[in-house]
């Protein structure tokens, strides 16, 4: 059986493409098209690897999710799922700027493995997943 | 500037409205003039005007009348107050309102004129941060909606939907060209907001060229593993401190690097170097490609919105706005900014910052 892939964007377009990328390596990609629904759908999912907009403008923001999957608080209903890896989508002008630095690993927020810039690489984005799922 | 400044000047002596008139004389000046504060504040209805000088002591409605009603009313108009020596606090009070600035009578053409002067520099200087700003929000606003059609593109271009045949390749290829194009637009104008050149007066922070500034760029995985296979080779002689925008440097560095993969023929390696020598310390980029002609350098290539019609460079699109980007950025940090090239066969960029 296929890895476990869930796949958050609030652009739906973004996020079918992508998905088709994924999919057509034999992964099982379930799709999330905002925050509250990647919230729901870790739980049920428990997937081997989440790819996670971070641009999203509707209510739960991408970072934010992240921070509530990897809550260290002991009563958490995300304990199950507290070190499902985490590759962050994001614009590359966040990433030459100043939030992350490829040099400093402490910049990274917490709990975030890694990211990939968009529009997504597809040959970056396989590696990735591979890598980490 | 293509638009007239708009003057309006009211004061009660016929004398100090004629010497007004004489010393701005100049075409891109229209000027009224006007005695009475009441009749000022009338004109200032009718007319869209940018700039009004009052004299403060007139008979009927006073200046510190008019510039409270032009504030309240029409805050795009900037006011100037005429003051005599007796009147120096009511000046002060007049800034307190709201005033650009005051010019005590009697005065030498000269201060006239530079006041003026820096009123419509200041007005021209709030309607580009405007401008900028929007440019900002809706260049921000492009960049989903864009990456959308370059990732569903890219999904037809790679096959996932199916092989193309070559015809239907050309045509994907036609849709990323111009979205490639339509992102170098976004990031130029994005740039251009946040840089606010005018504003910068020196730099303070210390940063490291390479650490800070260079090695970041060259590490992002979009260049690294650059589309056309073109290894990136860095020679680093020095690791200096120096002042400056780590931001700021970064948007020349990204751009000079883009220029040398979208420029460059397909896995030639492109090589950075950094050395220090009597200009202080001199970055430069090499790749190669067609190269640039020795006219298009001295005429065109660091202008606004001017783009080479270099041979072997067609299909290539750009803003005709990133060179120009970098060159104010790196003038801004006291430094200087050039190329060479051969034709046909490499161009090297290069800037020196001093020490």
């Amino acid at each position: 059986m296929g890895k476990r892939i869930l796949l958050v964007d609030d652009d739906i377009d973004t996020c079918n493409s992508i998905a088709m990328v994924l999919k057509s390596k034999g992964y099982e990609v379930t799709e999330a098209h905002s925050g509250a629904e990647a919230l729901k759908k870790v739980l049920a999912l428990k997937p081997d690897l989440m790819i996670l907009d971070v641009m999203m403008e509707k209510d739960t923001a991408g970072f934010e999710v992240a921070n509530i999957i990897r809550s260290e608080r002991p009563t958490s209903k995300y304990k199950e799922v507290k070190n499902v890896p985490i590759i962050v989508l994001t614009a590359i002008n966040q990433v030459t700027n100043s939030r992350f630095s490829l040099n400093d690993k402490d910049s990274f927020l917490p709990g975030i493995n890694d990211f990939l810039t968009k529009p997504v690489n597809f040959d970056l984005l396989l590696e990735k997943a591979e890598k980490y799922s | 500037m293509d638009k007239k400044v708009k003057i309006l000047i009211i004061d009660d002596e016929d004398i100090v409205l004629k010497s007004c008139l004489r010393i701005l004389k100049n075409d891109s000046y229209e000027i009224d003039t006007t005695y009475t504060g009441d009749e000022g504040l009338k004109r200032a209805d009718e007319k869209e005007y940018d700039i009004v000088i009052t004299d403060l002591k007139m008979p009927g409605i006073s200046g510190m009348e008019v510039l409270s009603s032009l504030r309240k009313n029409k805050p795009e108009v900037t006011v100037i107050i005429f003051t005599g020596f007796a009147t120096v606090e009511n000046a002060r009070e007049a800034l307190k309102m709201g005033a650009f600035d005051y010019i005590p009578k009697p005065f030498t053409n000269e201060e006239l004129r530079n006041v003026v002067e820096n009123a419509v520099k200041s007005r021209e200087k709030d309607s580009n941060a405007g401008m900028l700003d929007l440019m900002a929000i809706v260049s921000h606003e492009l960049k989903s909606p864009l990456s959308a059609v370059q990732t569903t593109a890219q999904t037809l271009y790679q096959g996932y939907l199916g092989n193309l045949d070559p015809e239907q390749q050309k045509t994907v290829e036609k849709i990323l060209r111009n979205c490639e194009y339509l992102e170098d637009i976004i990031r130029n104008y994005i740039d251009m907001s946040k840089m606010d050149l005018d504003n910068l007066e020196s730099f303070t922070q210390k940063i490291n060229l390479v650490d800070d500034v260079i090695r970041p760029i060259i590490e992002v995985p979009e260049n690294a593993e650059n589309m056309k296979k073109m290894p990136i080779r860095a020679e680093f002689a020095v690791s200096p401190l120096v002042n400056g925008d780590p931001n700021l440097l970064k948007i020349v560095v990204t751009n000079l690097l883009n220029n040398a993969i979208k420029y460059g023929t397909p896995e030639t390696p492109i090589t950075i170097r950094l050395v220090e020598d009597d200009a202080g310390y001199t970055f430069s980029i090499r790749n190669e490609g067609v190269g640039i002609s020795k006219e298009d350098i001295e005429q065109r290539l660091f202008k606004k919105f001017s783009r080479l019609k270099q041979k072997g460079t067609e299909g290539v699109k750009g803003s005709g706005l990133g060179l120009y980007i970098c060159k104010k950025i790196i003038e801004k940090h006291q430094g200087r900014m050039w190329v060479e090239s051969k034709i046909g066969e490499c161009a090297t960029f290069c800037f020196a910052i001093p020490r």
